[in-house]
């Protein structure tokens, strides 16, 4: 019988039995993949997220619901207190009102009247007077938010004078210098001073403030009248100012070839942006730029920090300004009286008979001419001596030649570059 | 008890007794299938549950033509694949036999010489990329280019590796013959001397 035959009649068919705990860990998979699909005749996921949303969504009903009524019922204690105390002072500060209703010392009457709400939601039930009292008392420290009276001893001719004071910021945060200005919003005052927060003060009633440190301050106004002082207070946070700083690598580039990088220093920043001097931009944290011609550029890093705080520095000159740097023209006209050994000076080679650099900073150097045809014609040593398109005394064809020039700077830097130049012919 | 098509109706409404049922009918004949293409126990019930989970959140694309166990058996031998490929750590590794031809052994056995726990054995024994294609090859049936499809394998190799399939089984049985034949001769001269 062959093999293949012999493997199919046996096994083709073979029933092997898996272990009772496949079929309980399929089930238990199959449980969680059910429970995982939507099926609307089953409980899953889907029903699940339903249920909890119900619940969420009732007990969100059930909250606001309890909330209104809690808000109904404090109108209608309040309209009881109006009606019974029939004095119309009792707007203006809780003090008053116990002053009046009671006969205790001013400063009980305001520790009561602050833990009175309390007192109410702990189910603690009251004198229905004192109740009046303290519902009043949350009442008007709820409208007043920032400012709590805190109240001295009073006499009825300024009773209706309870300064309460409040104010305004132009900013609650900024990027250092922060300046800041107040306006005191304050009402029924004598004076006021105001604590900035960082040991600073003033009497003024709109004050300026400029805040030269990073941090939080905590702005404190008073405010005097009455005989009474009352407080607002707000925090200003003033973020940090980030600093740009770069530097550039290598400092004078010779050429177009050299890759420059810039270095990035800048501290606290998130965002930059690079102005490279030759219309590129780059919000790159450290480009690295080829510029097509050497020259100087101005090279402006503007950083960002995670609160929008800038901060920018421009380097006049950052490539190209120091003295290290060779340039070759592209054309020449060679004197047709004669070979004139090539010696030129910035002055003197106004008419472009001499092939040479303008060049700075070069402790060596060498200057090789050759042909197209890759013959070497001409070859100088000395950064004074150019080419005067003669070679071997003859005046050398017009056209295309190669030169390759290798120079050191001072700063021991060796730089190597080819190109060509016309001959053309003179006049 | 639920005939086949209720039973695949059942699962089709994702019905957990019909999917039990499903289960207590199939897993055994399936389990056979999954047993062949893998190394080792553990591995042939992974692949079994993978199947069956398959199976029933794919119920419904069974066409109802063609027979069911045959749709089941496919899903088995999709999925011993899927695992095989995630299995396989040296997927680049090839055998030296693949280069190297190997002809030993009889080519002929007698059809009850041997069991079928015998023949399961020295099935896994084999090298796992062998046993995918002799499997799918010699018992499912399938053609080498559907093979090699399937594994993701060139045509030549699906084609040399169900050779050196066979010559290893060849091998392996051979041996295993000449020990029960042993045992079995043991065997008579203990009847023998009673």
């Amino acid at each position: 019988m062959e093999l293949d035959e012999l493997f199919r009649s046996k096994l083709d068919n073979i029933e092997a039995v898996p272990d009772p705990a496949v079929r309980h860990s399929l089930m238990r998979k199959l449980a969680v993949k059910e429970f995982l699909r939507f099926n609307p005749v089953r409980l899953n996921i889907y029903y699940a997220a339903g249920i909890v949303a119900a619940g969420i969504t009732a007990a969100v009903l059930l909250f606001s619901h309890d909330d209104r009524a809690e808000k109904s019922e404090q109108g209608t204690i309040n309209i009881k207190s109006e009606i019974r105390s029939d004095t119309v002072s009792m707007f203006y500060s809780p003090a008053v009102i116990r002053k009046e209703s009671q006969e205790k010392t001013e400063k009980q009457a305001i520790s009561q009247s602050v833990v009175k709400p309390d007192e109410r939601k702990r189910g603690v039930q009251p004198p229905q007077e004192n109740k009046s009292v303290g519902v009043m008392a949350a009442d008007s420290l709820k409208k007043m938010e920032f400012s709590p009276v805190v109240s001295d001893k009073t006499t009825n001719a300024n009773i209706r004078k309870t300064p309460v004071a409040s104010f305004k910021a132009s900013f609650l945060q900024g990027c250092m210098p922060l300046k800041v200005s107040f306006y005191n919003t304050s009402v029924a005052y004598d004076s006021c001073k105001w604590i900035f927060g960082d040991g600073g003060s003033s009497v003024s009633v709109n004050p300026e403030w400029i805040y030269d440190r990073p941090g939080a301050y905590r702005v404190v106004l008073n405010v005097y009248g009455g005989g009474t002082v009352s407080y607002a207070t707000e925090v200003i946070t003033v973020h940090p100012k980030p600093s740009a700083r770069f530097e550039v690598e290598p400092l004078n580039p010779t050429g177009g070839n050299d890759a420059v990088k810039f270095i990035n220093y800048s501290n606290d920043a998130v965002r930059y942006r690079w102005d490279l001097g030759d219309g590129t931009v780059s919000f790159a944290f450290e480009p690295i730029h080829r510029y097509d011609r050497t020259g100087k550029y101005n090279i402006k890093l503007t950083v960002w920090s995670e609160f929008g705080c800038a901060d920018s520095i421009t380097v006049i000159n950052a490539l190209g300004g120091s003295d290290y740097f060779i340039e070759f023209p592209n054309a020449f006209i060679p004197n047709r009286d004669g070979p004139t050994g090539g010696y030129y000076s910035a002055t003197s080679d106004a008419s472009a008979h001499i092939f040479h650099p303008i060049a700075s900073g070069v402790v060596e150097y060498q200057l090789r001419i050759f042909t197209r045809t890759g013959i070497l014609i001409f070859e100088s040593n000395d950064i004074n001596i150019g080419w005067d398109g003669y070679n071997k005394g003859n005046l050398c064809e017009p056209g295309v030649y190669v030169w390759k020039v290798r120079v050191t700077f001072k700063n021991g830097e060796t730089y190597v570059k080819m190109g060509d130049v016309t001959l053309l012919r003179g006049n | 008890m639920l005939s086949e098509n209720e039973i695949i109706e059942g699962c089709a409404r994702h019905d957990r007794r019909a999917q039990q049922m499903l289960y207590d009918r199939y897993s055994r004949l399936l389990f056979g299938v999954c047993m062949r293409y893998a190394s080792d126990r553990a591995e042939a019930e992974d692949i079994l549950q993978e199947s069956f989970l398959k199976i029933y959140f794919s119920i419904r694309d069974y066409s109802g033509t063609g027979s069911f166990t045959g749709w089941m058996r496919k899903i088995v031998v999709n999925t011993a694949i899927t695992h095989y490929h995630r299995n396989l750590k040296h997927k680049h590794y090839v055998e030296i036999e693949d280069y190297v031809s190997v002809e030993t052994g009889v080519s002929s056995f007698e059809e009850d010489f041997f069991t079928s726990d015998e023949l399961f054995k020295v099935l896994n024994e084999l090298p796992p990329g062998y046993r995918m294609v002799f499997n799918l090859y010699a018992i499912e049936g399938y053609k080498h280019k559907e093979i090699a499809e399937m594994l993701g394998i060139d045509i030549n190799t699906s084609k040399s590796q169900y050779s050196r399939a066979k010559a290893a089984l060849r091998e392996k049985l051979e041996v295993l013959r000449k020990l029960k034949e042993k045992y079995n001769a043991e065997d008579n001269i203990a009847d023998l001397q009673k």
